[in-house]
């Protein structure tokens, strides 16, 4: 169970949040099922995970919209239960911007600062370092309808930093973002998060955003957290097949580990052997094996200890800086690997049908206990 | 360049053809009448009905009590009707905004087949005709009629309350007519609410009186004035509700008019008031709209740095 004691870093907790509900169709939904997560000051943390995962719910849960069915929110030690949302010291960038739209955007930005009264003077003042912060110089009487997508999303987050929340809540505030903006617009929020020294609480589907940004990741699925960690702990070390399948692309094995004197192997099941290092799982159990496709190369690398597999090439996809190579190992499951072409996109010489090695380190496979999926 | 030319002349050739029809039938039976009316309201009264062909200010001057003469004389008593029936319109305006405003948002709250019949239960007073749903109130409201003889079997009262031929008789009547003209645009506007603008408005600290007071209300103002307009001015020419329900005692304008054109046969008189209230009528909606506009303005720029 959750112990109460809480490092002096922490700012928000949540203790055994539970929450469910019965819609007609679908029978008993979970969003939340039994949460427990701890938010670190000035932290940038992100909850990812597929749709309907509950990430959503968590966020509107600490914003005050909805309310647990069990558990606690608690804010620096203090619990938020009884706290109305308009009350709790957060602020949400919406996932649909949910700008007033009969306000300009000096008026959406100031709202907050007039209904806690700030004084004039002060209001004007912090009206206006929030856009310049977020760049809308110039644009501070127009209505939302006559800005860009961009420019919304840039005056939802300043009308909700403006407050100076003790947490910014995002809920996927870039999905509605065209693939160039949203890149650019992943750095501006990190280093504006850098800035302000606010916490943000930032929710998303997208990978690749979570990796970008973020100070740690929250894995989750079906109401509960998988896994928690930096990016690049997330992305080494998944601790499930959920989570290697999830964050970035992943080849998945699964085999029994056979100890030896020579180094370890894991013998795939009607499959090769694959050559791994250190082995904190048990003599014989059946563990998943993740090689990324980065990690499986066309040419042999001079090594002690490495492997290759034996695959029969089905298709190559170029990407641009990469070629995907899609393969099949001789029992039969696919496999990918990422081919970085430093001399131009022809003359690899591979065609699909060929059969090709692909060499990967001894220190690259992870190994996870097989959940037996 | 000379094809984009040709579209947009395509263009203008169907819109002009789509919309001749109603420019045709407005003209007709619109301004014509409305040309004919303001005609006629110079003209000197015949001898039995109809028009003189002469110019005749007079009518005007029976109004306002400017220079009299023709046999016309200044009678004030039509001004005060007048600013009465302006009270009994305002007075049904508020009433049914009152009690439509609060259930536009509880029927928008509604789903599916519950909404729609909602929806439909609302309108259906317009399928029956109008003089038998007034002969209906006419029913409950009298002496001997639902209403008092409930109260008195119940035991609530010894003698049947005089509600019949009363001002609250008219007011409940007129309430009654127009209110699915006040509850069709303001549902149309609060259901066109977008709800995540309230959780926003929250988020940002706002209680649940200041997000109605600058998020809510503001949003849902164009259906309020809208259903306002739209009930202030076939109440303040109504005739029929105040003859019915509101006998001698209750005299509106509109009664007046009719009386000129139907019984006194003085149909330059009878132009006159019509013009009167027209000209009235379109200058307070004029008013108000201008106001409303600057106050939501003057609002905007200043903040509620008070609320």
């Amino acid at each position: 169970m959750v112990t109460d004691h809480a490092d002096d870093n922490e700012l928000l907790r949540l203790a055994g949040a539970r929450k469910s509900f019965r819609l007609p169709e679908s029978g008993t939904v979970t969003p939340l099922d039994g949460v427990n997560l701890s938010i670190k000051k000035n932290e940038f943390l992100t909850l990812l995970g597929p749709s309907g995962c509950g990430k959503t719910t968590l966020l509107r849960t600490i914003a005050g919209f909805e309310d647990l069915d069990e558990g606690e929110v608690y804010l620096e030690g203090r619990a938020m239960s009884t706290v109305p949302a308009h009350r709790r010291p957060f602020n949400t960038v919406f996932q649909n911007y949910a700008l007033f739209p009969h306000m300009t955007v000096a008026g959406n930005i100031r709202y907050g600062l007039e209904i806690s009264r700030v004084s004039k003077m002060e209001r004007a003042e912090r009206v206006s370092d929030a856009i310049r912060l977020v760049s809308l110089d110039g644009l501070e009487r127009r209505k939302p309808s006559q800005l860009s997508g961009g420019q919304q999303q840039r005056v939802a987050l300043a009308r909700a930093l403006v407050n100076r929340p003790r947490v910014l809540l995002l809920d996927e505030p870039l999905s509605a973002l065209d693939r160039k903006l949203r890149q650019s617009t992943q750095l501006e929020l990190k280093n504006l998060q850098h800035t302000v020294g606010i916490t943000f609480l930032f929710v998303t589907h997208d990978q690749e955003e979570a990796l970008t940004m973020s100070d740690r990741i929250a894995v989750m699925d079906r109401g509960r957290i998988l896994q928690l960690g930096t990016p690049v702990e997330i992305y080494d070390r998944p601790a499930s097949r959920f989570v290697a399948d999830f964050i970035g692309t992943s080849n998945i094995l699964t085999g029994r580990l056979a100890k030896g004197r020579h180094g370890s192997v894991v013998q795939i099941d009607g499959g090769p052997e694959i050559h791994i290092r250190g082995q904190r799982h048990a003599n014989g159990s059946i563990v998943d094996v993740v090689l990324r496709p980065e990690h499986l190369n066309l040419e042999k690398i001079e090594q002690d200890i490495s492997g290759h597999l034996d695959a029969t090439l089905e298709n190559i996809v170029f990407v641009g800086s990469d070629m995907h190579l899609h393969a099949r190992l001789k029992n039969g499951t696919p496999i990918i690997a990422l081919h970085r072409h430093s001399r131009g996109a022809v003359g690899i010489g591979l065609a699909p049908g060929q059969t090709i090695k692909l060499y990967y380190e001894a220190s690259a496979p992870h190994l996870m206990e097989s959940d037996g999926s | 360049m000379s094809g984009h030319r040709t579209i947009e002349r395509e263009r203008t050739r169907s819109l002009a053809l789509l919309l001749s029809p109603i420019t045709l039938l407005l003209g007709i039976f619109f301004l014509i009448p409305l040309g004919i009316t303001i005609v006629y309201s110079f003209l000197e009264p015949g001898m039995y009905g109809g028009v003189v062909w002469s110019f005749f200010p007079y009518n005007y001057g029976r109004l306002f009590g400017w220079p009299i003469g023709g046999g016309e004389e200044f009678e004030p008593l039509y001004i005060q009707i007048l600013f009465n029936s302006l009270k009994y319109a305002v007075l049904t305006v508020i009433i049914s905004l009152v009690l439509c405003y609060p259930v536009a948002f509880w029927v928008s709250r509604m789903t599916g087949m519950v909404k729609n019949l909602m929806l439909f239960a609302i309108t259906l007073p317009f399928f029956a005709n109008l003089l038998i749903r007034i002969y209906a109130w006419l029913l409950l409201l009298r002496p001997t009629g639902t209403i008092n003889s409930a109260l008195i079997s119940l035991g609530f009262v010894d003698k049947p309350l005089n509600m019949m031929f009363t001002e609250f008789a008219v007011i409940v009547g007129m309430v009654y007519v127009f209110i699915p003209f006040m509850f069709l645009p303001i549902y149309a506007s609060v259901e066109r609410l977008d709800w995540s603008l309230v959780q926003a408005s929250q988020d940002l600290g706002a209680s649940p009186l200041q997000t109605f007071r600058r998020i809510i209300l503001p949003l849902t103002a164009p259906g309020i004035l809208g259903g306002s307009t739209i009930v202030f001015i076939p109440a303040l020419g109504n005739f029929i509700v105040p003859s019915f329900l509101g006998g001698s005692k209750v005299q509106l304008i509109g009664n007046v008019i009719e009386r000129q054109f139907l019984q006194a046969r003085n149909w330059p008189f009878g132009s006159t008031l019509s013009t009167v209230i027209m000209g009235s009528v379109m200058t307070i909606v004029l008013l108000y709209a201008l106001g409303t506009r600057s106050s939501f303005s003057r609002s905007a720029r200043k903040g509620a740095g008070n609320g």
